[in-house]
């Protein structure tokens, strides 16, 4: 069953982890700057932690080959520790970011590849993951945790089915995931993954702004969301990829044995290895049902 | 949960009765910004992150929009308090309420989200500091001072060392918590009970609170001290900051502050400083939040046997308020709920519905698991035994039995019932429970009946039955004969020539009659032994006779523990007591201090 976590905190406490979109790829070609984009973050993550003392932030970086813990508020709690001008928290994020960065051009320099532009959004989410479930069993009291993607790249149909196994664990363990999509075209999976999982999918109109929607829809807890009205999913885009060629697709083929989807007429399950074959099947039950008639 | 209050126990209500310049200069700090900001119900948070970057005002209505259609409510509540603490301005334009920002709260609070927070002074570095307690200790520490300082509010005689703080400022904190009548131990009152049931930090509260409204008869600025404690709550629990950074006031603030285990003050070669602990930097939580909870050790059996797993001789003295407290070990404490213990509470004014929630919010970890952490035999009966007050309405009443007969005692009956004033009564054995009030109408009625009735019978004594006094009478002068008879004989027996002590008999009559008794001393023997023998025989009797008498038998209808009365007369005389009587349950006049008289 779904581990209900226990909600013992009746007041608006929050449990924020954030996954940060730092694909080269897409900043490179992004109206918003890189350096606006992480103020109107920090901006935003500050807010957090000043709406309540027990507020919770992680963030994590999704680059285009790895993704990695960069921010902990848990750890760095040290407010007042300042090496010049910036606060600690602003810094220590900035010089991990950095370092992530860093590590992650020297990872695609190693496999050079030709694949769409799109950064490890499943490995982000599936970390964010594992991270709340540390939280669950490291005791009885804890924020109710959430997640937000900040994506601005564009979706990785190969990562499809990783994804759809994140977005389905957190609905298991009630974990709601917003999504903030900056890039220019909508993002199907954190479309379905907002609306799986009970969470906000928000697209700014107006990126300069990014801050003000951020304070405004994303620093919402979720005992808040209760009595505010807060954009509601227009038209969830629920398509699918399928399994053979990574492609989205409208119409397709399915597994009636394990639900995989395929775009061509297969006559074996690549997933599963159950054999197609339909005309034998539908002569086979047709017949059964001649025998037995006159039997009965 | 039940939240126990005591006061408006929110700070907040405090900062924002402050006079709207000493609120301006409070927000000039950064701190305080947050402080006040964290301190707002949810709704009002997001209202103020809503337009901290919008410079021109927000109409109401664009606000109400964006909230859900039942939420009026809670809009109405976060606008008041945003307009009480001046966060909001309301200025009117064209017949529509439109607010604005406080413009120094609004950009202190925008430095404030941008920079991120900074402190007004920097830890010392560790070179400086040679070895800083670790959180544990420090906790341990700041638990302590607190415990000690509650201990010492609540029963100063008990505590060993006592606090720096005057007797004048004990006398402060105690106020309202704890009643001093002359010549008797202090007690706590109602809410001095409250306020030990409440979590540290509504109680840490609670004490700051009086210790701010005191502050301004010192000639301190409750806006600095606000100021300071809101900013020492920022502080990181643990790293040590140099005294130095602090002004005079605050250096005199700290001290006290050490006293409530705020801070741990420590001493350098060269310098002190000063260790914030969790006690402070938990200041600025809201309220609400059960996070800063103790661990409880209380386990409750179901036969009533409390045990409380601590050392603290405050949980112990908390303890003695409403159990028996039958042993204690180095780390448990064992104490009985009894009935006794429960009515001493009650009398202190405690409720059981405070007795049960303080053992439900310290139930040990291992019950509290467990639904319910309490026994339900045990909150019941105490919830039980404090309904049992509440039942019982007292009436003072007299008693009577022992009719003569079924028609006197019917007469009686009627004649009570008449007059409202008959209770309870006892056809059976001839019992009667009518009301203080009307004891003089029943007399009057029954010296009447008395005369009837001897008329009827020919003069039989009833006055026996009535008084007890004849018969005290020859009580007494039979035991005056007895006491003399003893004597005599005693001297006789022992004082070889008694003969010597009586008087000269000129006559010689006496000589005459010692020589007949002694010419006839078998004779005088046996008159003599049958005196005595009459003697014994008759007080045999008697006392057999009082044991099987009709008046000392079955009277146990109740089932108190209580003897019953002994013989009463028809008439009870005056000098005895107004017995009480109880509802219609018990048919007999109990104690008097076995009740306590609600009023």
């Amino acid at each position: 069953m779904a581990s209900a976590p226990s909600k013992l905190y009746a007041d608006d406490v929050s449990h924020v982890v954030v996954l940060l979109d730092t694909n080269p790829f897409f900043w490179s070609s992004s109206s918003l700057s890189f350096s606006h984009f992480l103020s109107h973050v920090l901006a935003f993550l500050n807010a957090i932690l000043t709406l309540n003392q027990l507020n919770q932030v992680v963030v994590i970086a999704t680059g285009y080959n790895s993704c990695n813990y960069i921010f902990d508020s848990t750890t760095n709690l040290n407010r007042n520790f300042e090496n010049g001008r910036m606060p600690v928290m602003s810094s220590s994020l900035l010089h991990k970011l950095e370092e992530f960065l860093i590590k992650d051009e020297q990872l695609s320099k190693e496999e050079p590849e030709g694949r769409i532009n799109s950064s490890l959004l499943s490995g982000s989410l599936s970390m964010a993951l594992c991270y709340i479930q540390r939280v669950f069993r490291s005791g009885s009291l804890h924020p109710h945790p959430r997640i937000l993607c900040l994506q601005g790249s564009p979706d990785g149909p190969e990562q499809y089915v990783a994804i759809m196994n994140a977005i389905f664990s957190a609905q298991r363990s009630m974990v709601p995931i917003d999504s903030c999509y900056i890039g220019t075209q909508n993002s199907a999976f954190l479309q379905q993954a907002s609306y799986i999982t009970g969470g906000v999918h928000h697209k700014p109109q107006n990126l300069d702004g990014l801050f003000q929607y951020l304070m405004t829809i994303f620093a919402t807890d979720l005992h808040s969301r209760s009595f505010l009205h807060l954009p509601k999913p227009v038209g969830v885009d629920f398509r699918a990829s399928c399994f053979c060629h990574k492609n989205t697709i409208d119409m397709g083929y399915i597994c009636s044995v394990c639900l995989s989807i395929f775009c061509k007429q297969h006559k074996k399950c690549s997933t599963c290895g159950s054999v197609f074959g339909q005309s034998q099947s539908e002569a086979a039950s047709a017949s059964d049902k001649k025998r037995k008639t006159p039997e009965t | 949960m039940p939240q126990v209050k005591i006061i408006a126990k929110n700070f907040m209500d405090m900062v924002a009765s402050l006079p709207a310049i000493k609120l301006d200069m409070l927000y000039r700090n950064q701190f305080i910004c947050e402080a006040i900001l964290r301190s707002l119900p949810p709704l009002a948070k997001k209202y103020v992150l809503q337009m901290l970057y919008i410079d021109v005002p927000v109409t109401s209505k664009s606000l109400m929009e964006w909230l859900l259609a039942d939420g009026s409510s809670k809009h109405k509540v976060a606008i008041d308090r945003l307009i009480q603490l001046r966060i909001l301005e309301v200025v009117d334009r064209k017949k529509e309420t439109t607010y604005k920002l406080n413009p120094t709260f609004q950009t202190n609070l925008r430095k404030h989200l941008v920079y991120g927070g900074i402190l007004p002074r920097e830890p010392m570095p560790s070179s400086v500091t040679a070895r800083l307690p670790t959180v544990e200790e420090l906790d341990e520490y700041a638990h302590d001072k607190w415990e000690r300082f509650l201990l010492q509010l609540i029963s100063p005689g008990q505590a060993e060392t006592a606090t720096s703080f005057s007797s004048s400022m004990m006398r402060i904190f105690q106020r309202g918590l704890i009643r001093q009548r002359e010549k008797e131990a202090p007690r706590l009152t109602e809410s001095g009970f409250q306020f030990l049931l409440m979590d540290t930090n509504a109680q840490l509260w609670y004490i700051i609170r009086e210790y701010i409204s005191n502050s301004e008869e010192q000639g301190v600025d409750q806006a600095d001290l606000i100021a300071f404690l809101l900013e020492l709550s920022f502080h990181t629990s643990g790293q040590a900051y140099n005294i130095n950074t602090l002004t005079d006031d605050q250096r005199i603030m700290i001290k006290d502050l050490a006293d409530l285990g705020l801070v741990k003050l420590q001493q350098g070669r060269k310098e002190s400083w000063f260790i914030p602990t969790k006690l402070a930097t938990n200041l600025s939580v809201s309220l609400t939040d059960s996070s800063s909870r103790k661990q409880g050790f209380v386990v409750v059996e179901t036969n009533f046997r409390m045990y409380a797993y601590s050392s603290s001789k405050l949980h112990c003295e908390i303890l003695r308020l409403f159990a028996r407290v039958e042993y204690q070990l180095p780390n448990l404490i064992v104490s009985a709920i009894t009935k006794e213990s429960l009515y001493t509470a009650f009398e202190n004014g405690i409720t059981a519905e405070q007795i049960v929630t303080f053992l439900q919010q310290n139930a040990h970890p291992r019950v509290a698991e467990k639904i319910p952490s309490v026994p339900e035999n045990v909150t019941d009966q105490i919830r039980l035994w404090e309904t049992d007050l509440n039942r019982v309405e007292m009436t003072p009443a007299h008693h009577y039995d022992e009719f003569p007969s079924r028609d006197v005692f019917e007469a009686a009956s009627d004649f009570a019932r008449v007059h409202c004033g008959l209770l309870w009564e006892d056809a059976k054995k001839m019992r009667l429970i009518v009301k203080a009030d009307i004891h003089m109408l029943m007399r009057e009625h029954l010296r009447g009946q008395n005369r009837v009735w001897q008329r009827d019978t020919g003069g039989s004594s009833f006055d026996d039955f009535t008084s007890k006094a004849p018969c005290m009478q020859y009580m007494v002068m039979i035991s005056a004969l007895v006491l003399v008879e003893t004597g005599i004989a005693a001297d006789i027996l022992l004082n070889s020539d008694w003969e010597k002590d009586l008087p000269q008999d000129p006559t010689g009559r006496f000589h005459d009659f010692k020589e007949y008794v002694k010419s006839n001393l078998d004779i005088f023997k046996w008159i003599g032994l049958i005196i005595i023998l009459g003697q014994g025989l008759s007080i045999l009797l008697a006392t057999v006779l009082r044991a099987l008498g009709p008046n000392n038998c079955s009277n146990y209808d109740s089932d108190e523990e209580f003897p019953s009365p002994a013989r009463l007369p028809l008439i009870s005389n005056h000098a005895q007591q107004p017995p009480y009587v109880i509802g219609d349950s018990a048919p007999f006049p109990n104690k008097n201090e076995s009740w306590n008289t609600t009023k």
